[in-house]
């Protein structure tokens, strides 16, 4: 004999070993089914072909379970990016601990561990400007104040490289491994201001093509 | 029928538009849906939840539980004013689309 409740509960326990299993998003479900199931039996079918069908309607568990796991992403790649985040302070703390132990027992390395360091710094100051440069030029969206920031970065860009390339490098007597710490330092300034530039022209042809359309 | 590709596009839109009527729950969404499609926009059921949980995450819709008279527990959704926004948005998108499509149907080329 047909029992609607026990057809229920096994259906329940079938979702849940798919993966399933929020309380809540199964009586969600578990309503659909019964309103489904009773809507049919008004059209006269008969109680076990009602919940059949009623079951197929709403899809397999895997299928199911495949959207919902789709739905569930963004928390998982904020996971993803803490677990980075942690890894990646970890990494360091490590190497700032080894970089003090050599430091100590070798007083003829300490020159390349402040000059790695500085590169690390530089290069990480770099990333997070390029990473930072969009959001921030983003907001700026009155046109005169952009085409300043771009004059602006350009001729900054320019003093720059004539200051480091006509007086400070030949001014500094250097090895060549200090002559290419120094020189990836002297970039610096360079790499953010390009990375200023660059968001500036990405949000320009952004609003573009944003204006464009506006017209259609 | 339609494609699935458009039905899965359309499915918020769809969604928010009929919440901006009356708050209501997710059995009663693919009824009323089907029936204004004539049956032509095949859902599968369940894959209306995910949709209606992802407009939730997004604060766009709001739920509650609500016991029917027969004593049977529904969850009704209904539109917060993120949705609206969302819904002209959408509704902006989609018109652009049918005037392109249509400009090109009245189009003769010589």
């Amino acid at each position: 004999m047909f029992d609607l409740e026990q057809s229920i509960t096994a259906w329940r326990q079938q979702m849940r070993s798919s993966g399933i299993q929020t309380d809540a998003l199964l009586d969600e479900l578990e309503s659909h089914l019964r309103e489904e199931t009773s809507r049919q039996m008004r059209l006269g079918a008969a109680a076990p072909q009602a919940f059949e069908s009623a079951v197929q309607l709403l899809g397999s568990a895997r299928d199911l379970h495949a959207e919902f796991a789709k739905e569930r992403s963004p928390a998982i790649t904020r996971w993803r990016r803490w677990s980075a985040i942690g890894n990646g302070l970890g990494l360091a703390i490590y190497l700032a601990l080894q970089a003090r132990v050599l430091w100590r027992a070798e007083p003829s390395h300490q020159e390349i561990i402040v000059g790695l360091m500085g590169l690390a710094v530089t290069l990480g100051a770099a990333c997070a400007i390029w990473r930072l440069a969009p959001p921030v030029m983003g907001r700026v969206t009155n046109q005169t104040v952009r085409s300043w920031i771009a004059v602006g970065s350009g001729v900054v860009g320019m003093v720059w490289l004539i200051a480091v390339a006509r007086f400070l490098l030949p001014s500094l007597v250097l090895t060549p491994g200090q002559f290419a710490v120094v020189f990836l330092w002297a970039m610096f300034p360079l790499i953010a201001l390009t990375a200023f530039l660059v968001s500036l022209e990405q949000r320009q042809s952004a609003s573009v093509a944003d204006q464009r359309y506006r017209q259609l | 029928m339609l494609r699935k590709e458009l039905v899965a596009a359309s499915a918020e839109p769809l969604i928010l538009s009929l919440l901006a009527q009356d708050e209501s729950y997710g059995y009663a969404i693919i009824q009323e849906i089907k029936a204004r499609s004539q049956n032509r926009m095949e859902w599968t059921d369940g894959m209306l939840y995910p949709v209606l949980h992802r407009l939730e995450r997004k604060g766009q819709i709001k739920s509650r539980w609500v016991e029917a008279e027969n004593g049977r527990k529904r969850k009704y959704y209904s539109l917060k004013q993120p949705g609206k926004k969302a819904l002209a948005e959408h509704r902006e998108h989609w018109a652009l689309v049918h005037s392109v499509l249509t400009g090109f149907g009245h189009q003769s080329y010589v």
